[in-house]
């Protein structure tokens, strides 16, 4: 069912200026510039109940600098962009990061070998703050580590993010500048030459939406679309298709450790990368967790989001072997993401502007660094108008920390009762996040917005106390 | 004096230290009401060996409850303790020495949350006592006291922490814990499924399986890994549901198929066999296999034991960390109610003594088993403390033993042989303490095996 829509919208003919397929973070970051741009009337449809509930939810959550990225290619150009301004969104909203930094561990010859020529790929992509690292250096930075280190490299410009929030943050901003959000909303076809002269009529269940510019960020159904809007088109048969490209799912699986688990790890430790992946990395989480993953495993099915016991194992005699002392500790959490890989090595980012069509695709494994970036680019290839004036601008909206280095709600005065014990989340901020502008529709999209749950007990002291505030939430229960 | 913790073997040990005279004792829960686990058990089954009568959860918490408040303890709901405020160790080093260090089973040992070694020497104690931070309803705060008691129980390891693979669908997948809080409050019982399948075959399994019956759900199974189910054969009440859901020995739930958002069906795999099966149903609750919430025992780097995975204590309930004392199933997960209850009132006359100006004990002897037995509670002995509550050890085996015999040596001298039966992976192994006057002080650990 659709939500957010005003009951007038089903009978109010008026094309929206611009309608942004997927609700994720690449999606959300571009509704955002969209709501900041000339355009007026831009809005989002997203199939799932909830923003943020597809890849964008399940990810290591690091901040790349882009060092180890392709030089000259736009994923290089973006990641280091992106980079510079999620870390300053980050700061203006309070959404968690920290400046851990990384270091890129050596196990054998061959690793160590390759240190250099990665050194010089991060000075090709502007990236001059490495520094190569002794056995001794690396052992003295994570002293936790197992034997058999040979060597490494810093990286201090890496960081940890609340993956969560920054979906959220870029949603109520830009419904903040007046754009509309609508979730339970999948688009089942695409026509061309809508009413009114529109270009575009989006068909879903409940509704058509008639849009002059479309843009696609529907992350892993980013090419059925793109294939929707050739037959609209008439191209994709002989013809020439926008960005032609296929997405494979590649199922990475994680595990996350025990808060008792994060004195074992100071910064991100990464493997030296190969050419299919980055590799699976051993890392803090801002929300005091230790993270290990992801997997790298090519599937067919893009809705398959489940973990597997072989790639659960893995992870586990993986991190053993990293931080042998983790084997003393519990396992709080497993998940799996799907990255949205397809047969090209870059972004595929087209703007088309005789069609007035923009396509995301192929936004692989640094889609959270970049979608800012992402955003700015696509957004000023549409010639959208150029920014509004700072004051017809919602300033960027204040989001409640859910990292452990800064202060959490629980260490305030007047802060009212803690209801999960294992993240220390109070009612308050529950209430809060029920009242937000996009209310979480089920329990996942309360953790996602309050971390409520995520913790070791999984509900064994607090779920009927959660369960009861979530389901008698006034809010909530108006919608 | 502070307690952590509200549930049976905090508040019992509360109200016994104002019956020995102790002065201001005041009880920290960081739920909104004292009472612990058994706050949330509305079935009965509470309070045989403490109390002398048969009660349900609710009653027997607020029973406690009732005490603790005739008795003058204060009772600070809605209060966690974050953590150690001062007087923490900076290092491990402390907290290896003596006879603190090597308490547990043979295979592993100790685990303490430092790697540095260092001299020899008592855990270091700020002579103001012990300062933990709180976090209350009017935000953060700290508190002093001369000594700590922590009593914060354990949970049943969740579905995640058992690494059990498929589908993470939003809604079905539960602990015992979370289902029957989910069961007893009335807005929330809609939430209870209709077919379900019950990780373990332990007593609490069978609790589960009573309290999905009231919600009106069905059990479809019960998976067990060991070779067959741990409750007690002649549990009436066990025994009639047992024929309805079907136990499942030596097999593992291996994975949750459910991707619209609810549970579909569990697949079960056979040890030994690896024959595969799929289970439809619409809840799964993993029960038993117990983690004592060692948060704050950790984070004050107190001796763990790797067994249990507990503080080691000995028989007063002292720890390696002067002034810190632990009780309850937080030392050994999990013991009924009662059985906590009665080990928090054992523990008052050693506070009681450290509160006068008793000595901490510097170097008690360790004892140490041998598989089957995977922790034994106390893991520690301190000569002329007498024995510990109910006059009993309490051990636990990983496998089923038919006729065990415990034997007990101390530096190869023989202390004690007994006969302890049938051992039941899961059950209580319940151990005579009265060969522990014949321990040596000077002497090395004591090791316990069966024959
Ligand atoms: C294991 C893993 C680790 C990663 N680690 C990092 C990292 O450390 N740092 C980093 O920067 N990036 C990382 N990434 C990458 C990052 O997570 C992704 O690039 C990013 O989340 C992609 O966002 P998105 O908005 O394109 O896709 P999504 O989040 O998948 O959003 C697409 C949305 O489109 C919706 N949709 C699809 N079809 C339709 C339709 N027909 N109608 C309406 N809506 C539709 C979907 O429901 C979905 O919500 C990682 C990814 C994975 C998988
Ligand atoms: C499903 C289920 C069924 C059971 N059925 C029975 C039965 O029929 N009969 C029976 O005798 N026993 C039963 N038990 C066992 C019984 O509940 C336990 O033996 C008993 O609760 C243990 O007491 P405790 O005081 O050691 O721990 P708990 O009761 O767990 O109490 C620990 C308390 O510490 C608090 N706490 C933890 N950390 C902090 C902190 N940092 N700050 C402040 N407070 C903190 C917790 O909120 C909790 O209230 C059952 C248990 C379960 C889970």
């Amino acid at each position: 069912m659709a939500e957010a829509v005003r009951s007038d919208d089903q009978r109010d003919p008026e094309p929206f200026d611009a309608v942004v397929i997927g609700g994720g973070v690449v999606g959300t970051a571009v509704l955002r510039s969209l709501s900041r741009s000339g355009f007026r009337r831009v809005a989002l449809v997203e199939a799932a109940p909830d923003i943020g509930a597809g890849t964008s939810k399940a990810n290591t959550a690091i901040l790349h600098t882009g060092f180890d990225a392709t030089p000259g290619t736009l994923e290089a150009a973006l990641v280091a962009r992106g980079y510079r301004l999620l870390g300053d969104y980050a700061a203006a909203t309070g959404i968690a990061l920290e400046r851990t930094g990384a270091v890129l561990v050596a196990w054998d010859d061959e690793q160590l070998e390759r240190l250099p020529s990665l050194h010089e790929r991060a000075e090709a992509n502007g990236y001059r703050e490495c520094r190569r690292l002794s056995r001794g250096e690396v052992y003295g930075l994570e002293p936790h580590l197992g034997p058999g280190v040979l060597g490494g490299m810093s990286v201090p410009g890496e960081a940890i993010i609340d993956p969560w929030s920054p979906v959220f943050a870029f949603a109520a901003e830009a419904m903040r500048n007046g754009a509309q959000v609508m979730r339970s909303l999948p688009v089942l076809a695409i026509t061309s030459g809508g009413p009114h002269g529109s270009r575009w009529a989006i068909e879903t269940p409940s509704r058509v939406l008639t849009t002059d510019w479309l843009v696609n960020a529907a992350g892993l159904r980013s090419d059925e679309i793109d294939r929707m809007i050739d037959t609209a088109t008439g191209r994709g048969v002989g013809g020439v298709r926008s960005g032609a490209f296929t997405v494979t799912p590649r199922r990475g699986e994680l595990i996350v450790y025990d808060k008792l688990a994060r004195p074992l790890v100071n910064h991100i430790v990464l493997p030296v990368p190969s050419a299919s992946t980055k590799g699976v990395l051993v890392s803090p989480t801002v929300f005091g967790n230790v993270m290990v993953g992801p997997t790298a495993e090519d599937i067919t099915d893009k809705d398959d989001r489940s973990t597997t016991a072989a790639g659960v194992a893995a992870l586990v005699a993986y991190a053993r072997r990293i931080i042998p002392d983790l084997a003393g500790e519990e396992i709080t959490a497993t998940y799996t993401g799907l990255r949205a890989a397809t047969e090209h090595a870059d972004y595929q980012i087209v703007v088309d502007r005789e069609r007035r069509y923009a396509c995301i695709g192929g936004i692989r494994s640094t889609g959270l660094t970049a979608s800012l970036a992402i955003a700015e680019h696509v957004v000023a290839e549409m010639g959208a108008g150029g920014e509004r004036s700072p004051g017809e601008l919602a300033p960027p909206p204040r989001m409640a920390n859910l990292g452990e280095a800064t202060t959490r709600r629980y260490q305030t005065s007047g802060c009212g009762p803690i209801v999960c014990h294992c993240e220390r989340v109070t009612r308050s901020e529950i209430l809060e996040a029920m009242a937000g502008e996009l209310p979480p529709v089920d329990l996942d999209g309360l953790r996602r917005r309050t971390r409520t749950l995520a913790g070791r007990c999984q509900g064994f002291f607090c779920l009927a106390d959660v369960t009861s505030l979530f389901t008698s939430s006034p809010v909530r229960a108006s919608h | 004096m502070v307690v952590v913790g509200g549930g049976p073997s905090g508040l019992a040990a509360a109200t016994a230290l104002r019956q020995q005279g102790a002065g201001r004792v005041a009880v920290l829960e960081r739920e909104r009401d004292a009472g612990g686990t058994p706050r949330h058990s509305a079935h009965t089954g509470f309070g045989v060996r403490d109390l002398h009568r048969v009660m349900s959860g609710p009653r027997y918490a607020s029973t406690l409850v009732a005490r603790a408040r005739q008795w003058g303890v204060d009772l600070l709901c809605a209060t966690t303790v974050t953590g150690w405020a001062s007087g923490e160790p900076r290092t491990g080093d402390a907290i290896r020495a003596g006879g603190w260090t090597s308490g547990g089973t043979a295979a592993g040992d100790a685990i303490s949350d430092s790697d540095d070694a260092g001299p020899a020497g008592h855990a270091p104690t700020s002579t103001g006592g012990q300062r933990l931070t709180i976090a209350s309803a009017d935000g953060p705060g700290e508190i002093t006291a001369s000594a700590v008691v922590l009593a914060t129980g354990c949970r049943e390891r969740p579905r995640a922490a058992r690494a059990v693979a498929g589908d993470r669908p939003g809604r079905g997948v539960l602990t015992t814990g979370a289902l029957q809080q989910l069961a007893m409050n009335a807005m929330t019982q809609a939430q209870v499924g209709r077919r379900a399948v019950v990780v373990g075959a332990e007593h609490v399994s069978f609790s589960a399986v009573m309290t999905l019956a009231h919600a009106g759900c069905r059990t479809v199974a019960l998976v067990t890994e060991h070779r067959r189910h741990q409750t007690f054969a002649t549990a009436r009440v066990g025994a009639a549901l047992r024929w309805r859901a079907p136990v499942h020995t030596s097999s593992r739930v291996t994975a949750i198929i459910g991707r619209h958002g609810t549970v579909e069906a569990v697949e079960i795999t056979e040890i030994g066999t690896a024959r595969v099966r799929r289970i439809e149903c619409d809840t799964v609750v993993f029960s038993g296999d117990w983690i004592p919430d060692h948060e704050l025992a950790r984070i004050g780097r107190l001796t763990i034991d790797p067994g249990s995975r507990g503080p080691v204590t000995d028989q007063g309930g002292h720890t390696s960390r002067e002034g810190v004392f632990a009780v309850g199933n937080l030392v050994h997960p999990a013991e009924a109610a009662d059985v906590c209850s009665l080990a928090g009132r054992a523990v008052a006359p050693a506070v009681v003594a450290y509160l006068r100006g008793g000595s901490w004990p510097a170097a008690p002897v360790a004892i140490v088993c041998d598989a089957p037995l995977l922790w034994v509670a106390p893991g520690a002995i301190t000569l002329g403390l007498g024995p510990p509550g109910r006059h009993r050890l309490i051990a636990r085996v990983d496998q089923l033993v038919r006729s065990a015999q415990l034997v007990v040596e101390q530096d190869g001298r023989l202390l004690d042989r007994q006969r302890l039966g049938r051992l039941v992976p899961t059950r209580p192994v319940e151990i005579d303490a009265g060969w522990m006057a014949g321990v040596d002080a000077a002497a090395g650990p004591v090791t316990m095996r069966l024959r």
